[in-house]
């Protein structure tokens, strides 16, 4: 095969090129898709019970702008606020706006019940100020709006169903056009979604390079070549090239996964070449005579194999996620596998081709004599694991024993609130509202039936005394609250009947016709469909973590148990929790896929079901440790932390694979036990540390992520490759030395 | 020479007011075509929301005029729940209109102040009365042009209130023979846009040459809901007197 690719060299460099040019041509297909409910099949039950509220009530999707000021009630900032919500009515794609302007306050007139606009005009003295604050608190439909402490007031815009969150930008467009004092900022979940899709594009457009600029500094660190920079360099562009091509041509979108896609590719698809370019280093130091096609065929002849069988179990691994039940995170682990299968083939076959062109980098002597920082390090290994071998496995034991302790206090959360930190836009708006006004994040109790029986109502009006308790609630409202309110329009506060539900069916459906009448059909169908049949209770949550939720819907459906009138819960709020279960699913899922294909090929490999095992080890123990590090730092599982263990796996069981390979080479030689260990350690432990570094590199840069769970996720990924490293060029080598197995012999 | 070069400046700055002559008397005519006081009629409302969810509704409708001022009464019929709710809205031009409201359910009376919004709401079941039963000084009219509709060629005119600072307006599509009101574009504040459409004409039995359109469909090009208007009975009831426009009858 090593003759073949050499006498066919310029085919496959031209093939490779031809293939990475085709692919680059599908790239304007590429579209972004940031939409987290996305992500989450059509089938699970919230969604569908989603589509039935939305087919039911319309459109729930709500955006809020918010200004925000020492003291908002003032005559600029409720003007800025009023001609704001007029504004922003007339933009296409908002069904309509609430405001404190919509609000009526109730009066008595000629001894009749009379009701006017709250704000019939806005006063412009501190003094009216304050009496306004006063009336504020007195009407439940203006202070809404409202902070308690007068620092924040706001609008909502309810989003038609069929609108795209960009219409955020219209939104910022008008709001430039109301300049003031107050500081302007959006929330919501449309501003969510469009928030995240702008920051995946400029993620990429940051991580990227970056990534790109350190893998190249690091490998020149490394191989102090440019060949050595090179030749890895334009194998993972490519790769990277056709994997974006790839998901063009499927017609995937980019999602927040996506983000991780390069990354990983440059991180995993890099490794196949470094360690052809180590060798092809070793071999022009140890053998100057070689010219550039002899050791291009050499290095060829020596690593196709731990090199593909480490490519195959990476693929492996990264396909684990196809099990995966979120479409996106499926996705990414095909066009992962792909783009490291590319490069895999790339460094097999266009790497030996392309470097047989070149002439070989002869090492002067000083260099050959002269031991690297790395070789000192795997020199000290060496020692350890022939001295200590023992002492080595029991730490590492007694570390995994901690490790498990971490685990019971590992946390799941996907709430998309917490993608942002504080002291971005998002954050801080979604702070505000959770703080201040109760939350934007929204989840409701569907009533079917009589729902304007006196009986429903008043369960109602319970259930959302009960519910309030509740410390994640922000509001809660329901028709019953409604039904209260406007019977204040009939009765003075004196008269039985003022402020309560009536008991007659009759006059529950007379209140609201005429409320209709008055033109407020659009405040009646938040909570009722058009012919009174369907009625919900809305929830507004002003933490809506996964234990907060959970424990939320634990008293819910104690409560409602019993209730022939309620038909489901469903929210927005809860697609997160059923997701979450998705990636904890997910996770255990790909984790024992990713596990098994590595136990059998490896089992495979060496003919040994004991291989297996001890290849699993160093994976198990970094699991473990990676876990048991997240439940001691407070570091929840989330979508984007979830994918870090069969990431790991995929990458880390290549360093054991390039140890065992090697060292069984060396027993071939006649070394014994401990010699072949330090042997192995001072050749391939090379290429495995300069290996495990660049995938950290690669990794590294998601740290500056816009995403928290990004930033977390680059964090674990470079514990995890840690411990992955240490584990395969200390506690492997140790159990070998301890166990001797039958498989690394020569037979 | 010089008395034709007269005749050609006079005849080009009447041009203006010629047009205007012309746009405010086509809509005079077409106003006052229309049968929109002192008569009772009943009306079926088969109301489409958002959702393609319908509602229907069905009114009793008494409207007269006492000197300046306009009284309407309607009186729901269905939904039987609904049975007796009795809305009567006084428009009075020298101080600001009231809507009382009569729930029979608790015997209760409520007024509100007639803003545009609630009058809106209120009175939907007529949207051919916003502008024609105004005064045609109080209003600025301008022909845009002609416009076909079933083949047959329509004057369109556009109205505005002189006293509306909010930017609503509407357009006519007047019968360029009968001079019947065929069509309004009606725009709000925020610029949404309605579309009524008015057919099926009855003459009013003793008022020559005046008409009725006893089908309406009004659709909000906005969110969609459609209203479906038809006048299922018609009388002149030039008799009625302010009394019948009092709500009677309270439970407590």
């Amino acid at each position: 095969m090593q003759d073949k690719i050499i006498n066919y060299r310029l085919p496959i460099v031209v093939s490779a090129i031809v293939i990475t040019v085709l692919s680059l041509f599908a790239f304007p297909r590429l579209k972004v898709n940031a939409t987290v409910d996305d992500y989450v099949p059509n089938s699970i039950q919230n969604k569908v019970h989603l589509k039935q509220l939305d087919s039911i009530f319309g459109g729930n999707k709500m955006i809020m702008v918010m200004l925000q000021k020492e003291d908002v009630v003032n005559a600029a900032t409720l003007n800025r606020l009023s001609g704001l919500a007029k504004d922003l009515g007339k933009i296409k794609g908002i069904d309509r706006v609430i405001s404190p302007f919509d609000a009526q306050e109730p009066s008595i007139e000629d001894g009749v019940m009379s009701v006017h606009p709250f704000f019939n005009h806005i006063p412009d003295n501190p003094v009216a100020n304050d009496s306004l604050k006063n009336r504020i608190v007195a009407n439940n439909l203006t202070s809404r709006f409202f902070s308690e402490d007068f620092s924040l007031v706001s609008l909502v815009l309810v989003k038609n169903t069929q609108t795209p969150d960009k219409i955020i930008e219209d939104i910022k467009l008008v709001i430039q056009k109301h300049p003031g004092t107050e500081e302007v900022l959006i929330g919501g979940m449309p501003f969510i979604g469009y928030s995240i899709a702008g920051n995946i594009q400029s993620d990429l457009m940051i991580l990227l390079p970056i990534a790109m600029i350190l893998m190249i500094g690091m490998l020149y660190f490394s191989f102090k070549e440019w060949k050595g920079v090179f030749m890895p360099f334009v194998i993972v562009a490519m790769s990277i090239i056709l994997s974006f091509g790839l998901m063009a041509f499927f017609g995937w979108q980019i999602s927040l996964f996506s983000i991780l896609m390069p990354i990983m590719i440059i991180a995993i698809g890099n490794d196949y070449s470094i360690h052809l370019i180590a060798r092809y280093q070793e071999l022009a130091r140890e053998d100057e005579t070689l010219s550039m096609k002899q050791i291009c065929r050499q290095i060829y002849k020596d690593l196709n194999r731990p090199i593909l069988i480490a490519g195959l179990t990476t693929i492996s691994g990264v396909l684990g996620l196809l099990t995966h039940t979120m479409v996106p995170a499926a996705q990414l682990g095909v066009l992962t596998a792909i783009g490291i299968g590319f490069a895999l083939v790339l460094s097999l076959w266009f790497l030996p081709a392309i470097l047989s062109y070149f002439k070989p980098k002869r090492t002067i002597k000083h260099e050959k004599t002269k031991k690297s920082f790395i070789n000192r390090i795997l020199n000290l290994f060496g020692r350890w694991i022939t001295v200590y071998p023992k002492q080595l496995v029991l730490i590492s034991a007694f570390i995994t024993a901690i490790s498990i302790v971490g685990i019971f206090f590992l946390r799941v959360d996907t709430n998309v609130e917490s993608y942002f930190s504080g002291k971005s836009e998002v954050g801080r708006s979604t702070r505000l509202i959770n703080e201040k006004l109760g939350g934007s994040k929204f989840i409701s109790i569907l009533f079917s039936g009589d729902v304007l029986s006196p009986e429903v109502l008043k369960r109602m009006e319970y259930y959302e005394k009960e519910i309030l308790k509740d410390p994640a609630v922000g509001h809660v409202s329901s028709p019953a609250t409604m039904i209260k309110e406007l019977s204040k329009g009939f009765y003075t506060p004196d008269e039985k009947g003022y402020n309560q539900i009536p008991d007659d069916a009759g006059e529950i459906y007379q209140l609201l016709e005429v409320f209709s009448l008055g033109g407020n059909e659009d405040a009646i169908s938040q909570f009722m469909d058009y012919n009174y049949e369907n009625a919900r209770l809305m929830i507004s949550l002003k933490d809506g973590s996964n234990s907060a939720v959970k424990h939320l819907l634990k008293t819910i459906n104690a409560l409602t148990k019993d209730d022939s009138n309620v038909q489901f819960t469903a929210g927005a709020g809860l697609n997160e929790i059923e997701l979450a279960d998705m990636v904890v699913s997910g996770q255990i899922k790909s984790l024992i896929f990713a596990m098994a294909v590595i136990f059998i090929l490896l089992s495979f490999v060496f003919r040994s079901p004991k291989a297996g095992l001890l290849s699993s080890l160093p994976l198990s123990i970094a699991i473990l440790v990676l876990f048991g590090l997240m439940g001691l730092l407070g570091i929840a599982v989330d979508i984007a932390t979830a994918l870090t263990s069969s990431i790991m796996i995929g990458v880390g069981v290549d360093y054991t694979i390039h140890f065992l390979w090697h060292f069984k080479e060396e027993r071939a030689k006649g070394f014994c036990h401990k010699e072949a260990v330090l042997s192995t350690l001072e050749t391939s432990g090379r290429g495995i540390v300069i290996n495990a570094v660049s995938v950290i590199v690669g990794f590294l840069p998601l740290v500056l992520s816009s995403f928290t769970p990004l930033k977390f996720f680059g964090a674990l990924v470079v514990i995890s490759i840690t411990t992955c490293l240490i584990s395969s060029l200390l506690i492997v080598p140790a159990i070998v030395i301890l166990t001797k197995p039958q498989f690394l012999e020569k037979k | 020479m010089i008395r034709y070069t007269f005749f050609i400046l006079l005849l080009t700055l009447s041009f203006p007011s010629f047009g205007q002559d012309n746009a405010e008397t086509i809509f005079k005519k077409a106003s006052e075509k229309l049968f929109l006081t002192n008569m009772e009629m009943t009306i079926n409302i088969k109301e489409t929301g958002k959702n393609k969810q319908v509602k229907e509704k069905t009114f009793h409708v008494l409207m007269a005029k006492f000197g300046m001022v306009e009284k309407t009464k309607t009186v729901i019929q269905k939904p039987i729940r609904a049975e007796g709710v009795t809305i009567v809205i006084t428009k009075n031009p020298k101080k600001s209109g009231l809507i009382e409201i009569f729930t029979p359910a608790n015997g209760k009376i409520r007024k509100l102040k007639a803003t545009p919004q609630n009058m809106d709401r209120v009175g939907a079941s007529s949207p051919i009365s916003n502008y024609t039963s105004m005064d045609t000084n109080e209003l600025y009219v301008k022909l845009i042009g002609k416009q076909q509709l079933d083949d047959k060629p329509n004057y369109l005119i556009m109205v505005t209130e002189k006293k509306d600072t909010t930017g609503s307006k509407a357009e006519f599509l007047i019968d360029e023979k009968s001079f019947r009101i065929l069509q309004i574009v009606s725009y709000d504040s925020s610029g949404n846009k309605s579309i009524s459409n008015l057919s099926d004409f009855q003459d009013i039995s003793g008022y020559k040459g005046k008409v009725y359109p006893m089908h309406i469909v009004t659709k909000s090009m906005k969110d969609g809901e459609e209203k479906d208007i038809k006048v299922l009975s018609l009388t002149p009831r030039p008799d009625v007197k302010e009394e019948d426009f009092k709500i009677l009858s309270a439970k407590n």
